[in-house]
């Protein structure tokens, strides 16, 4: 079994599994890095989301202004292809993080890059509520929290669930885009180990897992949306 | 009952416009405590962004808007954001589509409501199983609303929007998406919260049947303007307006047309009269009468039967002869009597002249 691996794939088995440059840290790294930006971009996301819906056309706090602010700074983020994104962050990285190399500092473009995106689909996750359910939360004097919370994050639960599955899919890719200028990471190992150095094996492996990871996040996104749907109960 | 203290909802001279078009013009009305009014016309006739603007769901665009002694609308003045919550608390609202939170359970819909009251928590769940056994959906309590009809959503909704104990029920067509037996329950719930609660309605609805089930008072809704109301018996018995007549339908319709293909071979020495009288009044025979007082012969054209608000109403058309004096005294006779009579003229086939619409406004006040 160990002579055919090593026939196989050796540049795979020759980077290890610990180490700095091992498949256990480029794991862990690359799952650190979409954790991490789809915690900071998903809240930034979710935030402006929120936002352009409550100030969109027949929102509760209708609001031309705020709405052309917003829907503007997420559309000037997204019109940035990410990985112009990522040099013309750099010294912004650097000044916040410190260094502009590494997983770490990979959060802010990372983090900056699914940020626009999550707001859109937010938005239209959003927009799927009924604006009558909206009315009848106002009807009975609900708060603006209270809407929010209770009509539109919650009757949403399950389409938001559906887009941050998407986006979290969407995110493993940008950080593999990262990798290749430093982040670390799988994207890391299939650029600069495995592609660089006409590693085939190792490009090929970094992919698998890769991909592995992907179908993990999609299976488990499609199960709890599905649990999560109180319209299917019967 | 018709004093100023007890006026729950007052609208003076509200116009709601969007852009160029005007959904409402000019409306002005007054609510009294534990009526029931219905507001009915075609859809786009302007009723539900009439009723909108009672919790302003819907901002007018001029007028002035007062809900339980509170102006939450004074041109262009809006009440602030905190107190139109609290408003809104006493006015509960139910509409066409239910619009329960499909993700919350059915105790957690009505719950929603209760989120600002100052109940604990124990009591917010009390009040809960109360409110579900109100509308008889206490074993629902943990069930989403998927799980249930339309008529038991309904019933949901309308727990909800008492919750707060309010003193004001808006319903905005809200049986429109139900079968006619659902239909019935639901208004006989709502009859029956407006008895035992005093909670004042107003009934938005484009069927006739659900305002005649129901109501007390009647306003008739087209184009945006309030063309016809008054007391519901009235506006059924002697709709003014083609539009009114049109909803009314039915026996009404029948009578006109009786009623104008004989007012065309009326004799000079022949009147034509609309008896109606409740079911307290049929043992006067107002023809057998009319014959021994006065010789006058009356023979039945038309006669029908309708249920108005939970009373029986019949209505009779009678061809009355007699020479100037009998149909005088005949005349006096009828209009001293308990029972409602009409005379017919030829003014009742043509009817939607200004006087109409005239004595339609005298009939409010």
């Amino acid at each position: 079994m160990k002579d055919f691996l090593e026939q196989w794939i050796p540049n795979v088995l020759a980077l290890g599994w610990y180490g700095e440059t091992g498949w256990g840290t480029a794991i862990v790294q690359t799952l650190f890095m979409t954790f991490w930006s789809a915690f900071f971009g998903g809240i930034a996301g979710l935030l402006a989301g929120i936002g352009m819906v409550l100030t969109g056309k027949g929102g509760i706090h209708e609001s031309r202004k705020w709405n052309i602010v917003i829907s503007k700074t997420v559309d000037v983020f997204r019109a940035v292809p990410f990985i112009i994104l990522l040099a013309f962050v750099a010294p912004f990285t650097k000044a916040l993080i410190g260094t502009q190399i590494g997983a770490k500092a990979a959060l802010v473009p990372l983090s900056l890059g699914v940020f626009p995106f999550f707001a859109r689909q937010v938005q239209v996750a959003l927009e799927t509520v009924n604006p009558g359910i909206v009315e009848a939360a106002q009807s009975v004097g609900a708060s603006t929290m209270d809407i929010v919370t209770t009509v539109y994050l919650k009757e949403a639960r399950a389409e938001l669930l559906r887009v941050s599955t998407v986006t979290v899919i969407n995110l493993i890719g940008l950080t593999a885009m990262a990798g290749a200028v430093g982040a670390g990471g799988l994207g890391t190992m299939a650029i600069s180990y495995g592609y660089d150095r006409f590693n085939t094996d190792v490009t090929v492996m970094a992919t698998v897992l890769t991909l592995l990871l992907v179908l993990i996040v999609q299976l488990v996104g499609d199960v709890l949306t599905r649990r999560l749907d109180k319209t299917r109960v019967r | 009952m018709n004093n100023e203290s007890d006026v729950v909802i007052e609208l003076d001279h509200v116009r709601v416009s969007f852009g160029d078009t005007t959904a409402v013009h000019d409306a002005s009305l007054k609510l009294h405590k534990g009526e029931i009014l219905g507001v009915i016309g075609f859809s786009g006739a302007g009723k539900s962004t009439l009723v909108r603007t009672l919790n302003l769901l819907q901002t007018p665009s001029a007028g002035r808007v007062r809900v339980l002694e509170k102006t939450i609308f004074d041109d262009g003045t809006v009440i602030k954001p905190r107190e139109l919550r609290a408003l809104r608390r006493r006015v509960g609202m139910i509409f066409q589509g239910f619009n329960l939170l499909n993700q919350s359970s059915i105790a957690d819909n009505i719950a929603f409501a209760l989120r600002h009251s100052e109940l604990s928590e124990s009591d917010i769940e009390q009040r809960v199983r109360h409110l579900l056994e109100l509308v008889h959906l206490e074993e629902y309590a943990n069930a989403y609303p998927a799980q249930l009809s339309g008529g038991q959503k309904q019933r949901v909704a309308i727990a909800r929007a008492l919750a707060n104990n309010p003193e004001v029920l808006l319903s905005d067509e809200s049986t429109s998406a139900l079968d006619p037996q659902t239909t019935i329950q639901i208004l006989d719930l709502l009859k029956d919260l407006n008895r035992r609660l005093g909670v004042t309605v107003v009934l938005i609805t484009h069927e006739m049947d659900a305002v005649k089930r129901i109501c007390d008072r009647i306003i008739v809704m087209e184009h945006g303007e309030l063309v016809e109301r008054g007391a519901l018996r009235d506006v059924v018995l002697h709709p003014r307006q083609a539009m009114t007549r049109e909803f009314v339908g039915g026996s009404s319709e029948t009578e006109r047309s009786l009623a104008a293909y004989h007012l065309g071979g009326l004799k000079p020495n022949q009147r034509l009269f609309q008896l109606t009288y409740g079911v307290d009044n049929v043992d006067q025979s107002a023809t057998l009468e009319l014959y021994r007082r006065f010789g006058v012969e009356s023979s039945i054209l038309y006669g029908s039967v309708d249920v108005l608000n939970g009373e029986l109403i019949g209505t009779l058309i009678i061809l009355v002869t007699g020479d100037a004096q009998q149909l005088k005294q005949a005349t006096d006779y009828l209009a001293s009597m308990d029972i409602d009579a009409q005379q017919l003229d030829s003014s009742l086939v043509s009817s939607d002249d200004e006087g109409a619409d005239d004595s339609s406004e005298e009939r409010v006040a």
